[in-house]
């Protein structure tokens, strides 16, 4: 039935009100002339409502004549007539379809790249390398192959262990995710022996497989064999056997840090002039406004885009950029002995933790001045226990 | 179907057995195709379905005259329509009580 009165809808009908004495007569009329009629209802004794196609009604002014019935339009309803209402109407018709296409356009192109998932890969790099395949902001959305711009991302960067690309709106949603390079891990047939990956001094040695060359209390030196895989026989006669030696390696290792204690800091100070450089753009496209040059020497700059954001999300991608200068003037100041001290201990602290192995286990830390050639140094020494152990072909270095 | 001139009231038939429906009944073709005669479909209360009409003689909200090859048919009941007319069936709704053959 639905269907029905959408197709009715579609074609344009017209609602009739007929009156006249015989009213049967013009229906039987206009069916006899393949008028469809739908809809039929007594008004009252000489009038009847009805409804009937466009095309039906046309023919059916004879019919009217012929029956002796008035023919009254009352409504007319469907699709045709709206087509012609608007018809007259160009202007909007050019905007209504001038909107279309405007849409699709915008829609269809990408209006930004996002990569997220990188710590170790610049962004810029990878932006580079999608740059490359010649997708940038502006780019049709037909153009791009989300696998293939996957895979070449796969292909040319070894760090990345997983790549995906998607399309979503306007938007290109370029996920990665970066892998550890494995260690080269030496097949469990093939023979090798253990060597010390740093200097140390050895609490405990456990051999899984191979012999124990060191024991507890030895100074081992980087890159001494700790297990051997060569297993000499007892009668030299038999010869050696080469196995894949195995163990854990407990040693306890130092890392130094050294760092200058200072006697004085300069600070940088803003002056409170400041001087702004605007420019506008569009996608990538940038345009300076003229504002002058530069007028300081030592300065920072601090950049703002002032693009207009829709709902805190949506970036639109023109706007504003406003480069502020401000000026920077320089200032000696001589640090007393606990400050300098405290921000040497600092910055030594931040290195140590930088070059001690997150496996480790810090045991002691020493903090030591020293004085040299008329400086003062921080020595900070840390003490750990950790592993040393590193598999190694034999013969290898 | 026949075409037949408009307006004219033709000959009622009898409810007599033709050839065209002999032959039907030989082939099992369904009577309904090849016969003239009217074929009424109530559905429930509501819904009257006539085919194999030959015009329409009086519609008004309590009753619907219509005329076929072996009589005029008519339904009576209350507020009822037209709901499609078409030259081989025609569909009426509303409340019907009675359904009448007047030979």
């Amino acid at each position: 039935m639905f269907l029905i009165r959408l197709w009715h809808y579609f074609k344009g009908y017209v609602i009739i009100i007929v009156s006249g004495l015989s009213v049967e007569k013009f229906i039987n009329i206009c069916t006899r002339r393949q008028i469809l009629l739908w809809d039929i209802e007594r008004l009252n004794p000489t009038t009847v409502l009805m409804k009937m196609s466009i095309r039906g009604f046309k023919n059916a002014r004879s019919a009217a004549k012929k029956s002796g019935c008035r023919v009254r339009i009352k409504a007319k309803k469907g699709m045709p007539y709206l087509v012609w209402k608007y018809k007259r109407r160009k202007g909007f018709v050019i905007g209504l379809v001038t909107f279309a296409t405007l849409i699709y356009l915008m829609t269809s192109i990408i209006w930004s790249i996002e990569i997220t998932g990188n710590y170790n890969v610049e962004t810029s790099l990878l932006m580079e390398q999608i740059n490359e395949m010649g997708i940038f902001r502006g780019a049709t959305k037909r153009s791009i192959n989300p696998k293939h711009v996957a895979d070449t991302l796969m292909l040319k960067n070894r760090e990345l262990s997983w790549a995906r690309v998607e399309i979503k709106g306007t938007k290109l949603l370029v996920s990665v995710r970066e892998g550890i390079e494995p260690p080269a891990i030496i097949p469990m047939d093939q023979p090798c022996n253990v060597v010390a990956l740093k200097d140390g001094i050895i609490i405990s040695v456990r051999a899984k497989n191979g012999l124990a060359l060191v024991k507890e209390g030895d100074t081992v030196k980087k890159g001494q064999v700790l297990i051997s895989g060569v297993l000499e026989s007892v009668h030299p006669e038999f010869g050696s056997k080469n196995v894949h030696a195995m163990g854990e390696v407990l040693a306890r290792t130092w890392y130094e840090v050294k760092r200058e204690i200072p006697a004085k800091r300069i600070n940088r100070k803003r002056t409170g002039l400041e001087w702004n450089k605007y420019s506008f753009y569009f996608l990538d496209f940038k345009v300076r406004l003229p504002s002058g040059n530069n007028p300081f020497e030592l300065y920072e700059t601090n950049i703002l885009d002032k693009s207009p954001v829709i709902r805190n999300r949506f970036k639109l991608p023109f706007g504003v950029i406003i480069e502020k200068h401000y000026e920077l003037e320089e200032e000696e100041q001589e640090l007393e002995k606990e400050q300098a001290k405290e921000l040497a201990l600092k910055m030594a602290i931040e290195r140590i933790s930088e070059i001690v192995p997150k496996e480790a286990e810090i045991i002691d830390r020493k903090i030591q001045i020293v004085t040299s050639e008329g400086k003062e140094y921080l020595l900070v020494t840390v003490e750990c226990t950790e592993n040393i152990a590193m598999q190694q072909e034999i013969g290898g270095n | 179907m026949k075409r037949r001139k408009p307006g004219k009231t033709a000959k009622r038939k009898k409810e007599a057995v033709t050839v065209r429906e002999k032959v039907a009944k030989m082939l099992e073709i369904p009577e309904e195709v090849v016969s003239d005669r009217p074929k009424i479909t109530t559905v429930g209360r509501k819904e009257v379905f006539v085919e194999n009409y030959r015009g329409i003689i009086e519609f008004t909200n309590e009753i619907v005259r219509i005329n076929s090859n072996y009589g005029i048919i008519t339904i009576s009941g209350k507020n009822m329509k037209i709901r499609e007319i078409t030259n081989e069936d025609i569909i009426i709704i509303g409340d019907i009580d009675n359904i009448d053959y007047v030979v």
